[in-house]
Order: structure tokens, then sequence, then C-alpha cells
């Protein structure tokens, strides 16, 4: 038996067996996919689409910043309400997991630039950090009032 | 431990060792291979990624909306958890997952066995997800608060418009007036209900004024008033318009939900959306003046008389059948 198996699978032909077999699947891997490439139509998921989509919640969830009118429910996209602005409440609504994308908002306020953002934001990873809506208008609705105001967005991740 | 080291033992167990080995690498090459190829490593890739960013994108729809999103014969399992999707492949693959963003009330710990459809779900900026497969579902119905009905009795019905703002459909040879449908429907919605006042003659084609029917409405505590739109002849709506800034305010939504939710039930393929429409009385256009009051009540809009096959209009004895079973007389909850 022991005589048998070594004439059937000599040692020394044994890593040609291997290699063999994985040359034979790397065939196919590359046959398929040229099969695939040739039938299929391929999906790509736009550059800074989820950037804009994650500013989009920013500015337009009324979970976040922007204002509600407290009896009809609309919603006044482009303005914020005042007295949402606070870390405590953005980290409130914007929650994602450790990987997912985040935001800084800084916005001027009395004359006063202030920032926030969740808790998720690193301070020390700048490297992928995009800014966003440079020429845009934001208004702050404070008092039945509403201010024009100066806000900055930054998305990192 | 002695008889391997007999002549030929050892290499023969190696050999049968590498044949698994090999064996082995070959199946996951293979196993690998049909993924990328066959494109299931990048449906689950791409399946991740898109309901991640739709629901990161539905978190910042401005009004509540529950979206239906089909997956066919995938046959992946979902799971939502920690703000974030996955998607679990056959035994031992790795799961794809993506990110998105929501709030902490949105309450996201589910998962569901190779789902055919799911719905996302944000309502009053909460996000949640759960599995439809199976399930008919009508998106036009609206969810409804629960109200009490009870204190809007005396009500009274208001068939809306006659005058010169009397818009009308020919049909065949007859010209078609909006007054005409909405006064056939509440001559049905009357007869079910003999205590309910109304704004003009139900009897008679006979227009009032605005201001005269408003002036009727002042000694009620609930009123309907009935309309039929008229705009592009593909779409047939239900709208409901609402004084949102008075004291009765949730009554009168609840109030026209329920009646838009019972006419989807009755008409389910011949109405093509709906809305509820919340209106300030600082702003309101001259129509609207009948909400400009402290009452519980709605503007109805029942679909277009442009629309070929419009219900309301072909079938106003059972529209107003239908309405009339949610205004009992003694009032609902």
């Amino acid at each position: 038996m022991n005589k048998r198996a070594e004439e059937i699978f000599p040692p020394s032909k044994i890593l040609a067996y291997i290699l063999f077999g994985i040359f034979s699947a790397v065939s196919i891997i590359f046959l398929l996919l040229i099969y695939n490439s040739m039938t299929s139509s391929t999906y790509t998921v736009p550059e800074g689409l989820e950037d804009f989509l994650v500013l989009e919640y920013v500015t337009k969830s009324p979970s976040c910043f922007t204002y509600q009118d407290q009896y009809t429910g609309n919603i006044h996209w482009l303005s914020f309400d005042a007295g949402k602005l606070d870390s405590k409440h953005f980290t409130s609504c914007f929650q994602t997991a450790s990987y997912g994308k985040t935001v800084r908002v800084g916005f001027m306020r009395d004359g006063a630039k202030q920032e926030i953002f969740p808790s998720s934001f690193s301070t020390k990873k700048f490297a992928e950090v995009v800014q966003m809506y440079p020429d845009t208008e934001f208004f702050l609705f404070q008092n039945q009032n509403s201010i024009k105001s100066e806000i900055t967005f930054e998305v990192q991740g | 431990m002695k008889r391997f080291h007999k002549k030929g033992q050892i290499p023969a167990l190696y050999a049968i060792a590498e044949l698994i080995v090999s064996f082995l690498v070959v199946f996951i090459m293979m196993r690998a291979s049909y993924g990328y190829a066959t494109g299931t490593f990048h449906h689950r890739v791409y399946l991740a990624n898109d309901v991640a960013l739709t629901t990161t994108s539905l978190g910042s729809f401005p009004t509540n909306i529950d979206y239906y999103y089909p997956l066919f014969d995938f046959p992946y399992d979902l799971r939502f958890q920690n703000s974030e999707v996955q998607v679990l492949g056959a035994k031992g693959e790795r799961e794809i997952k993506h990110a998105f963003v929501t709030n902490a009330d949105s309450q996201f710990d589910v998962q569901f066995k190779s789902p055919k459809a799911i719905v996302i779900s944000q309502q009053g900026g909460t996000l949640s997800v759960k599995d439809v497969t199976g399930i008919t579902l009508n998106w036009n119905k609206e969810y409804c608060e629960n109200a009490d009905f009870t204190n809007i009795i005396p009500f009274i019905l208001d068939p809306g418009h006659g005058g010169s703002d009397d818009s009308g459909v020919v049909d065949g040879k007859n010209i078609l007036k909006e007054s005409d449908i909405v006064r056939a429907i509440a001559l049905v919605v009357s007869s079910h209900h003999r205590d309910f006042g109304y704004t003009r003659d139900l009897e008679a084609d006979q227009s009032k004024d605005l201001d005269s029917r408003q002036t009727s409405i002042i000694p009620n505590n609930g009123f309907l008033s009935l309309h039929v739109g008229k705009y592009d002849g593909k779409e047939n709506y239900i709208k409901v318009y609402y004084n949102a800034k008075n004291t009765q305010s949730k009554i009168s939504r609840a109030l026209g939900c329920k009646i838009l939710n019972a006419l989807i039930e009755a008409y389910p393929r011949q109405i093509t959306g709906t809305a509820i429409i919340p209106l300030d009385p600082q702003y309101l256009d001259a129509h609207f003046n009948i909400l400009d009051n402290e009452k519980a009540g709605i503007v109805l809009e029942l679909g277009n008389v442009e629309y070929e096959n419009n219900p309301f209009i072909k079938d106003a004895k059972n529209t107003g059948k239908v309405i009339a079973t949610v205004l009992p007389s003694q009032g609902v909850k």
C-alpha cells in the first residue's frame, strides 16, 4: 500500500501537482473574469457621493441641525436651528460605525467661530478631510429670526 | 512510532498530507474564483454599499418615508447592527459591511434571512428597517395618529366649489363639473348621516359663494370640504389639507388620514399618490380660507377630473359610503 502510494504520488512530483492546481484555479479565475466582464456592466459609486450624502444628512435632517417648524412640521433646508448647534446634540444625531464617515461643522456666532463635531471625529486625522459647500449661504434660525451665517463642513473618513 | 521508520512509510504520509493540502488549496481557489468571477462577491459589496448609502440619504429626507428596497433573488442574509449593514455570504465567507449614518433614537439590531425585500423607514427622523418578504404593501397609505373624534359633532359637509372656479371635464356630450361630482358624493354621505349639516343645498345644483359656506361652518365643531382637482390626466392623487396652527390640528390630521387610508383600501389601483398637507392660515390661498377657523376640519381633494378612471367620479355611491364609514354620527376613536 505504502509502496503503491509512493508510486502514485512520488514526493518529488507533489510540488508540481500543487502548482498545477493553483495554476488551473488562477486560469479559471481569469477565464471567468474575462467572460464576466464581457457579459455584464460595471457599477461604480461616483467619487464623493458618500461625502455628499453624509453632508446632506447633517444639513437637511431635522435630527441634526435643520430648523423645523414646530406647528407645521415643515423642514427649512439651509436654515439651522441655533438651539441644536452643540456637540452633545450632534453626537446624538450623528451615529455611525467607527470606520464610517464623520463630519466637523464650523460656524460663526456672535462674531466668533465655533466648531462642533461628533465623538467619532478625530482631530488628529487630517489626511482625508474634504471641505464642501464653500459658496452656499446658510442661515441660523434664532428667536424667530433668521441670520445669515458662515458655516463650513469637513467630511472625514 | 517505530513502524513509521520503515522505508517508504514517511514519504507516503507526506504524499497524502500534501495531496490533501493541494486539494484544499484548489478548493479555496475555485471557491474564490467562483465568487469573484460570477459576481457574488461584487454583488455583496455593491449591496452593502447601496443599502448603507440609501439609509444615510433617507435620514435626511424632509418628510416621513418608507422606502421599499427589492432584493429579488439575492441569496444573502442581511444584518443591521451598530450603524452598519452587513451582507453575509456562504458559511465561512467573510461578511461585507458598510457604515451608514443615523441618530441615537434609531434602533438597528436585526438580521434577515435571505430577504426578498426590505423597507427602510424614516419616521420623525428615526430610522428603522424591516423584512417585508411576501408582504403586499400599499405605499400610498399614511400613518395615522389615534385621535378622539367624539367632539367633532355637530359635523357639517361642504361640497366644494361651484361658481367661476368650478373645474370640469367633458364626459361624452356633457360637461361634468366639480361641484356636481362632490355633491353626488356628499348626498351619499348625508344619507348615512342624517344628523350632518351641509353648506349647500344637496338636492339641487345650487352654488353658494365661499363666504356664506364659511359662515355655515361656524356653529359646528367639525367639517369636511369635498373637492376634485384638475391637473395632468396621468395622475390621480388624494390630497388632504388642514389647518396646522389651530387647536384642533391633530384631530384634523387624524380625520383626513383615516379617510385617505379608507379610500386607498377601497381603490388601491386607481390612486397614484397621496399627501397630507399642513397649512398655515397666515399664508393661505383664498381657496383654503375655509380652513381659517378653530374647527376640526379638512379639505379633501378626491383625485383628478382629467383622470380617465377616477373612481371617485365613476363610483360616487361607493366613495360616499367609504367616507361615511369613517364618519359615524357618534364619532370614532
